[in-house]
């Protein structure tokens, strides 16, 4: 019993919901991919504002010592005027509107400017030099971003400050960020992209052993396979071990408990045997047709007991099987010339213990020839993962009512030929165990056909 | 027909043998394997009823033993467990019918019928010479359409001779398969049965062959 409820519903583990993180591979994936999506960006701002801000430490540096040449370069002329004494020597401070500007703005006098500034300076920036240099950032009337250095320096010889100012386009230090950010986003997606890539193949890597170790269990489960093989990894390899003597163990407790259903059976027999004897004759009809009853049960339950229903592992050659029940077949029915034909496609497995196959076949085989007049045609044949076993016979044929009752449970249809009574329904509980299929009709040569369809397969692979 | 009837559980070996015996069958019973594999090897059954759960030797290591030593004698085995795996295994061992336990005591007197009819060479349920016609299942014998009356030694005598029809079967061999073991045996008892038979059925159908026996046969076909 405890087997059988086992067996009752191996495909629950087949159809578990593909919800999101409802699978390891899901799981490792998100979690890294999560990590790639906040620490890529994270990085790439990081290294684009401290990118900028050296750029623009180096731009301010620049400036600095642009207002010293400045300064150096200024002179005051014999009448107390300031003068420069020689060109700065850079074309943007000629170029209108360039952005990079300079003025000396001695206090009281008119100042002097490079020639690309029209404009009045900044009367602010003005107002706030002092003696160490001040920096500010302002827009221009172009509409340029303009980083401004302004120092008010004493010259010698000249009792009031001048004040300095050079100011610089921050355009450059844009492009330059631009330029650097293209730069490192380019090389952070690559990057990233390579992370994603090296992450799915880590995961498939890693979880591949787990993938096999599955796929052999649903092959130990549809009967290709007996045993979990070693993966040579120590954690699968511990898995594996389990799972093998789990199986191991059923398949033991199963062997006792067929051999306890034989042997009650054994014990059973006997003494109904005896009491059959005793009870022969017209006038102990009435016990006979208990005792019928009896058997039957016994028969119809140890079948049962003793049938060992889809178990993980086991698989069974069909025509060897066939062969045999065949051959038994004949001899007992050598007096009747009984034509047997067998057409069995080759390598046929079916997936199940072979025992049960055997009853199957016998079963449907020897209800066959039972009734056939003189011809029994079977023929063996594999259909998409399913094998088919037909069986037919010339003999008087069942009505659509028979073939009913035929497989129906503790129903005994042919109340003429002794001991077929449960037959049919013995198969019909075995073909049932296997989720399998067995149609009664009319056969093409007069009598009955019996199709047994079962899983299996043809074992060319 | 003598049988070996080998079943260990007494009530049921009598029961079969009674029943064996009334349909004019000759019966020895062994009760243990060893016996039984003994009887099987040394006398001349025409056929053997086969208990496959024996005592000491199991049946169907009776059964290959005999099939080894190239005893033919047609097997039927009586078998409690009525898995195909066993019905199959004694095939294997050399079986020729099985019964499944608990079976007809009617059955067992057809299959037995059946198996001997075969050994013998004979398709037709129902064997016949001339006038003469056996119904091995109804056990009896019709002569052209009237039933026969026959006691149950000149039945076995009859039933043997008919199986052997057209052979020359001699007195020892006839002797065996009519009568149980260890009976005294006096040729002259068979000649006397041999003539009270030849009364019943007409004198040419059963020909006494010189020094080496007798021999049924439709002497009339051949003319």
């Amino acid at each position: 019993m405890q087997t059988r409820t086992q067996t009752n519903n191996p495909c629950a583990t087949k159809t578990a919901p593909s919800r999101l993180l409802g699978s390891l591979r899901a799981r490792l994936l998100v979690t890294a991919l999560l990590w790639i999506v906040i620490a890529i960006p994270v990085g790439g701002i990081a290294l684009a504002l401290s990118f900028r801000a050296v750029v623009a430490e180096g731009f301010d540096d620049r400036l600095r010592a642009t207002l010293l040449m400045l300064i150096g370069a200024t002179e005051m002329t014999p009448d107390d005027r300031v003068t420069i004494a020689r060109p700065l020597g850079d074309d943007r401070f000629d170029q209108v509107y360039s952005g990079w500007y300079w003025l000396i703005a001695p206090e009281g006098d008119t100042p002097l400017r490079s020639r690309s500034l029209w404009d009045l300076p900044d009367a602010q920036l003005l107002r706030e030099a002092g003696s160490t240099p001040t920096l500010r950032t302002f827009v221009d009337a172009s509409g340029n971003e303009i980083r401004a250095i302004a120092q008010r320096v004493l010259l010698p010889k000249r009792t009031r400050p001048v004040t300095f100012i050079v100011t610089g386009n921050l355009e450059q230090v844009q492009r330059d960020a631009r330029d650097f950010n293209r730069l490192l986003w380019l090389a952070l997606i690559t990057s990233g992209a390579g992370l994603v890539v090296a992450i799915v193949i880590h995961v498939a890597i890693g979880l591949r052993p787990l993938q096999r170790v599955a796929r052999e269990v649903e092959q130990i489960r549809s009967g290709k396979l007996s045993q979990l093989g070693s993966s040579g990894l120590s954690e699968i390899d511990l898995l594996v071990s389990e799972v093998n003597t789990l199986i191991d163990h059923d398949r033991k407790q199963f062997e006792r408990s067929r051999e306890n259903a034989a042997n009650l059976a054994h014990s059973l027999k006997t003494p109904l045997s005896i009491l059959r004897a005793t009870f022969e004759g017209a006038e102990h009809a009435e016990q006979r047709e208990q005792l019928d009853t009896v058997q039957r049960l016994i028969d119809r339950q140890l079948a049962r007991s003793a049938s060992a229903g889809p178990r993980p592992g086991i698989t069974t050659d069909v025509e060897p099987a066939l062969h045999a029940i065949v051959n038994g077949l004949r001899r007992v029915h050598a007096a009747r010339q009984l034509e047997i034909s067998l057409e069995c496609s080759p390598n046929l497995r079916f997936a199940g213990d072979g025992e049960d196959l055997e009853e199957i076949l016998g079963n449907v085989l020897d209800n066959a020839c039972k009734w056939a007049r003189s011809r029994v045609v079977i023929a063996t044949f594999s259909k998409a993962q399913r094998i088919i076993i037909r069986v037919d016979d010339d003999g008087p044929g069942m009505s659509d009512a028979e073939a009913t009752r035929a497989t129906e449970r503790g129903l005994r249809f042919d109340e003429h030929v002794a001991g077929t009574g449960l037959g049919l329904a013995i198969v019909s509980d075995l073909v049932e165990m296997y989720r399998g299929r067995l149609t009664l009709g009319r056969s093409k040569i007069g009598g009955t056909r019996v199709e047994v369809e079962l899983d299996g397969a043809s074992a060319t692979a | 027909m003598r049988v070996l009837l080998a079943e260990d559980e007494p009530k049921l070996a009598d029961r079969i043998a009674a029943r064996l015996s009334g349909a004019g069958f000759v019966v020895d019973v062994a009760h243990d394997g060893r016996e039984a594999q003994f009887l099987g090897a040394t006398e001349p059954y025409d056929a053997i009823v086969l208990d496959v759960g024996l005592p000491t030797i199991d049946g169907l290591t009776v059964l290959e033993s005999w099939r080894a030593d190239s005893i033919r004698t047609p097997v039927l085995i009586l078998t409690a467990r009525s898995r195909w795996r066993e019905k199959l295994a004694g095939f294997n061992a050399g079986a020729d019918d099985y019964l499944t336990k608990p079976f007809e005591m009617d059955e067992v007197i057809v299959r037995l019928n059946a198996l001997i009819r075969r050994s013998g060479g004979h398709a037709s349920p129902a064997l016949r010479c001339g006038p003469l016609e056996h119904d091995a299942n109804a056990g009896r014998f019709t002569l052209s359409g009237e039933v026969l009356e026959l006691t149950a030694q000149e039945y076995r005598i009859l039933a043997y001779l008919i199986q052997h029809q057209n052979q020359i079967v001699s007195r020892t061999e006839l002797y065996e398969h009519v009568y149980e073991r260890d009976t005294e045996r006096d040729s002259n008892v068979l000649d006397v049965l041999v003539s009270r038979i030849r009364r019943k059925i007409g004198s040419s159908l059963i020909a006494t062959v010189r020094g080496r026996g007798f021999m049924l046969a439709d002497t009339h076909a051949d003319e």
